[in-house]
């Protein structure tokens, strides 16, 4: 047997580190061989020394000087954090589960919020692009051609199955209501804004022609056809107001 | 709280460091939850109640008062800092152990003061394999020597030799205690244990040769 590799097992019999089936075969062994008792004798005397470091403590001055430099510390960085959190502190450690939750429904509530405000209204809404456009006057088209889908972008100097314009053209007519949001100073008659707004109309279907008004009943000027320029800039758009009554007139 | 404070006081000497979860009656719970609210007095009380437990440990890491004290002063300060992190309920003395092991790793790394020669390197070399003979050592040695040569010894330790040794052997925590202080396997620390206590034994033998 090599009872040098025993010696670990040994020094952990020693101080009963070892698990009963191995301390029973170190027992075994140590009854035969003189050499490893004598190791484990020498080992106990060791052991006894460390053991006996246990009792030798330091003088009382030694523990007050520290515990007087850390409450001084302590005074210190106490004293340095300001007085609404001096105030606040205690009263946050001992209702901490309290703020926590009062925190998570502040946060569920304010995205609640977020989500009703940011949330589109479930009504008719004009279009950030309109296409919609007015149907051209029928007299403006020339005899045999076809009339012109206006819903499509008119670039100047080119055809409109162009689709690399530098300016766009939109046509549509606008409600006041639509007229007042785009906020734009449109130097514009107020009573051609103030004018009845049209009937809705689908999005990409032209303006079906009105029906006739009755004999006795002075028809009222239509609205103003609205025409969009959109340029490249973002930051310019032109808006060209053309009177429908005085065209057909 | 005059009376807790006496008690506190009283158990200076012997912090607990059973295992298991701490009684209702536990002063360290007291002052515990007392300080989390920000009472600097129980703080305080805190501190005397552990105040052995730091101190001494640190004094066996480094083997230097000065040091131990500066160590000690950090533990508190960790403390005090990482104090509303600790949960209630748990055991407060493993968790200090625990910052007073890293501290004073933390403080011997920074001094590197390994001028001495290791007890691994006295080992290897062959210098120690020679043991003494089968003399009683606590006999031949007086009280301060032997004092002095087991802080010698300790002090040659390898870092975690000497974390584990310390614990299991002078503090008296369990294999399984120590473990979890050191963050480390149970077979680790015993086998961290037995290689300590040999290189101990053989440095002291050593020493008593070289004395006679």
């Amino acid at each position: 047997m090599n009872c040098k590799s025993l010696e670990e097992s040994i020094a952990l019999y020693a101080q009963g580190d070892l698990d009963p089936s191995r301390a029973r075969y170190v027992e075994l062994h140590l009854k035969s061989c003189a050499s490893c008792q004598r190791f484990f004798k020498e080992l106990e005397a060791s052991q006894s020394l460390v053991k006996a470091l246990a009792d030798e403590l330091p003088d009382p001055a030694s523990f007050s000087i520290v515990r007087q430099r850390v409450m001084q510390e302590v005074k210190r960085r106490q004293q340095a954090r300001p007085a609404w959190w001096r105030c606040l502190s205690p009263a946050l450690a001992q209702w901490r589960p309290a703020w926590a939750a009062a925190l998570a429904v502040l946060v569920a509530f304010g995205f609640l919020l977020h989500w009703q405000l940011w949330r589109k209204p479930a009504g008719p809404e004009v279009p950030d692009n309109p296409r919609i456009a007015a149907a051209p006057p029928a007299q403006e088209n020339s005899a045999g051609s076809p009339a012109r889908d206006i819903t499509e972008p008119i670039v100047p100097g080119q055809q409109s199955s162009s689709r690399e314009p530098t300016t766009r053209l939109f046509a549509r007519q606008l409600k006041p209501s639509a007229l007042d949001r785009l906020a734009l100073p449109v130097d514009v008659e107020p009573e051609s804004l103030s004018a009845e707004p049209e009937p809705e109309v689908e999005q990409g279907s032209n303006l079906e022609p009105e029906p006739p008004p009755p004999a006795d009943v002075i028809p009222e000027p239509p609205p103003p056809l609205v025409i969009k320029l959109i340029t490249d800039d973002p930051n310019i758009i032109i808006i060209w107001l053309v009177d429908q009554d005085i065209q057909h007139n | 709280l005059a009376t807790a404070v006496g008690e506190g006081t009283l158990m200076i000497e012997d912090a607990h460091l059973g295992s298991g979860a701490p009684a209702d009656n536990d002063p360290t719970a007291v002052w515990l939850k007392q300080a989390k609210a920000g009472d600097a007095s129980a703080f305080e009380q805190l501190i005397l109640l552990h105040q052995r437990q730091v101190l001494t440990t640190s004094l066996r890491l480094l083997g230097d008062l000065k040091d131990a004290q500066d160590a000690s002063q950090e533990v508190f300060l960790r403390m005090y800092k990482y104090l509303h992190r600790f949960q209630e309920g748990r055991e407060f003395p493993p968790w200090l152990y625990r910052v007073t092991v890293n501290v004073c790793r933390d403080a011997q790394r920074r001094r590197q003061r390994t001028a001495t020669v290791s007890l691994n390197d006295l080992v290897e070399s062959g210098e120690m394999r020679e043991p003494a003979s089968s003399t009683d050592l606590e006999a031949e040695l007086s009280l301060a020597e032997k004092r002095s040569f087991v802080k010698e010894a300790l002090k040659r330790l390898p870092e975690k030799e000497r974390a584990a040794v310390v614990l299991r052997d002078i503090e008296g925590l369990s294999t399984r205690e120590v473990a979890g202080i050191l963050g480390s396997s149970e077979v680790t620390v015993r086998s961290q244990v037995s290689s300590a206590r040999m290189k101990m034994k053989l440095f002291l033998e050593r020493r008593l040769k070289r004395r006679s």
